[in-house]
Formats: structure tokens, sequence, C-alpha cells
């Protein structure tokens, strides 16, 4: 499909595909504090407050990623940024009913029209997906370059060449996102179609019963 | 000749008996009159004036006063007992293992809330 199988002697670029890097998941409010008197659980503000390193149990998980460090960046900085792939239907919960290739098609081709937050990879038995998966762009990893040079044989594979462009494209695309209020623009009509899906919708003065473009109530 | 008396013995014979420079005398009876004078006087507030309003005191010194808070921090965590309560290692492994599962599990929250907003695809032929 859309994967490439780098020798394992190929640096690591954009787009390689690891299987088996740890997750790590803490807790701000449940803060594991190993030292020699024991352990101890305190608030991560508590730490914040003292200001002192200290020495912490984490929960780590091994999952799949993918290389977001763009390639000048994966040649030397200190650390390697990736992105967990996960199950397509975990990701985007839209396709966990989904079936016939036609509903498929729509969700996978979205991309052209939204800025998802997930990334669509195919499955492939030599990279290891056996079903859909996806990359997604809200959980990142990150781990040290030259450990990770060394552990290239968990590299299962690379995003061919259409597919890296795209792959970094969308990544820009999804960080390069800015909040705002997708109804500013609507009429009346359409801020009430809005409100009836958004029922705590605050509408902008302009939007208001009576009021006129420029914001002028006639 | 044990050390204690070799050190005595050094010790006494670096005193001399008097200074290399002769005897001198100062009197402090004639000081209070100078630093009294106008002219020291003048010269002692106008330092201080200038100091006063000296730009290198015009604004604050964030490192000063950052280093100011981690002294003080450092000072109190002496006093202060050791950070958070003690839990047993089987309690602690629990603890992170409910961590990694309550993180996975608000994922998917979230992704069952993002799929609920938006365009429904599976309404749209």
């Amino acid at each position: 499909m859309i994967f490439e199988f780098p020798d394992t002697s190929m640096r690591i670029r954009q787009g390689d595909i690891f299987v088996g890097l740890p997750r790590v998941d803490m807790s701000l409010n449940n803060v594991l504090i190993v030292s020699e008197a024991g352990e101890r659980v305190a608030k991560w503000a508590e730490i914040a407050a003292k200001g002192d390193p200290v020495n912490i149990i984490v929960p780590v998980r091994p999952v799949a990623a993918i290389v977001a460090t763009q390639d000048c960046d994966a040649l030397r900085s200190r650390d390697i940024t990736l992105l967990e792939i996960r199950s397509f239907k975990d990701v985007e919960r839209k396709s966990k009913d989904t079936t016939s290739p036609k509903s498929w098609k729509n969700l996978i081709t979205q991309h052209a029209r939204i800025n998802q937050k997930w990334f669509y990879l195919p499955p492939d038995d030599r990279v290891g997906f056996s079903e859909k998966m996806a990359v997604d762009f809200m959980v990142t990893l990150r781990v040290p370059r030259a450990e990770l040079e060394e552990l290239r044989d968990l590299r299962k594979g690379r995003l061919n060449t259409l597919a890296d462009e795209h792959f970094r494209e969308r990544i820009g695309e999804f960080f390069r996102r800015y909040p705002y209020d997708e109804w500013y623009p609507l009429d009346q009509e359409e801020l009430n179609a809005y409100m009836t899906e958004y029922p705590d919708t605050k509408p902008f003065p302009w939007q208001g019963a009576g009021v006129a473009d420029g914001g002028v109530k006639k | 000749m044990n050390s204690t008396y070799t050190v005595d013995h050094l010790y006494k014979s670096q005193i001399p008996d008097a200074p290399s420079t002769g005897f001198w005398h100062e009197s402090h009876a004639e000081q209070p009159a100078k630093f009294l004078g106008l002219p020291h006087i003048a010269k002692v507030v106008g330092l201080a004036f200038s100091l006063a309003v000296s730009p290198v005191t015009a604004i604050t010194d964030p490192w000063l006063v950052e280093r100011r808070r981690r002294d003080a921090v450092v000072t109190m965590s002496i006093y202060q007992e050791v950070l958070g309560r003690f839990i047993s290692r089987a309690e602690a492994l629990r603890i992170a293992r409910e961590i990694l599962e309550q993180a996975e599990r608000e994922r998917l929250v979230f992704a069952e809330y993002e799929a609920a907003r938006g365009i429904q695809w599976e309404n749209h032929p």
C-alpha cells in the first residue's frame, strides 16, 4: 500500500513507523514519588512549588508511533517526537460501526475538506497493521534520538513519498489551527439551526434579532 | 617534642615585640568633628540620592526576585514535612495502573465527543 521498508542502516526520518515505543501517561493529581524513605503520592502543584527534581513512578505502555520530527532535526536534535498510532475505530469514533466501502470512502477522504485530528494508515501485514489504523495528532511521545537510532529494528516501515508529503502537510495544518467560534458568520436563520444542535451557543452582537449587516439595528 | 609543643613554640615565635612600622596613635576625639562637617554630609547625601534614583534600581530585577523566591522555597523546605503521604509499593503500582487505564479511557471519551460533532458522513449518501 502506502508504505516502504527501509533497511536498518538508513537514518530516522519523518514518517518512519516504529512499533513498541513507550507512551508515558502521568497524572498531575497523583504523582507517585519514589525515594529511599519509600513511596509517596503527592500533587504536582506541591512538587512544582518546591522546585526540586523528584523521582517518580509512571505507567508506560509500548505503542506504535510515527516520527513527527522533521528530517533535519531527526538527524541532529537530542530528542525525537512521535505521534501515537492506534486503531482507526478508536481514534475516529464515527467509524466504530462503519462497514460498507462507500462509508469508509467518505470517512477516509475527509482530509481534503476537513482539518482532522488524525492521519489514516491502511492495513498492511508487513508493518504489522492488521486493521485500519490512524495517527492520533493529540498524543505525542518523546524519546532520545541516539537511543532510538539503536532501536531501528523496531522500525517496521515508512510512509512512501506521496503519503509522507501528505503527512507532513497534515501535521503542519493540525498545529496551525487556531480556535474560533465557528458560528460567527451565520445569519439569523443559520444561527437558529446551529443553536438547535448547540444550544449553549452565544450569538455575537451582529447576530441578534433585528440586526442587519454591519451590526446596525433596523 | 610532641606536636602541641611544636605548634605553641611556632606561634609564639611569630609574635613580634613591636610592629615593624613602629608604634602609632590615633585620636578618636577628633573624629566626630570630621564626620559632622557640612561638606562631608553633602557628599554622603548626594551619593545616597544618586543611588536611590539610579536606573539600576528603577526596575525589578527578575533574576534577583526569582533567586530570592527559590531561596525562600529552599529555606521553607527544611522546616516542612516530606511531600505527599506515604503509601505502600503495592498501592503505588495500583495507582500507576489506574492512571494508565484512566488516560486511555478518557481518550476514548474525547474521541466519542468529537465524533458526535460536525458532519456525520453516515448521513451523507
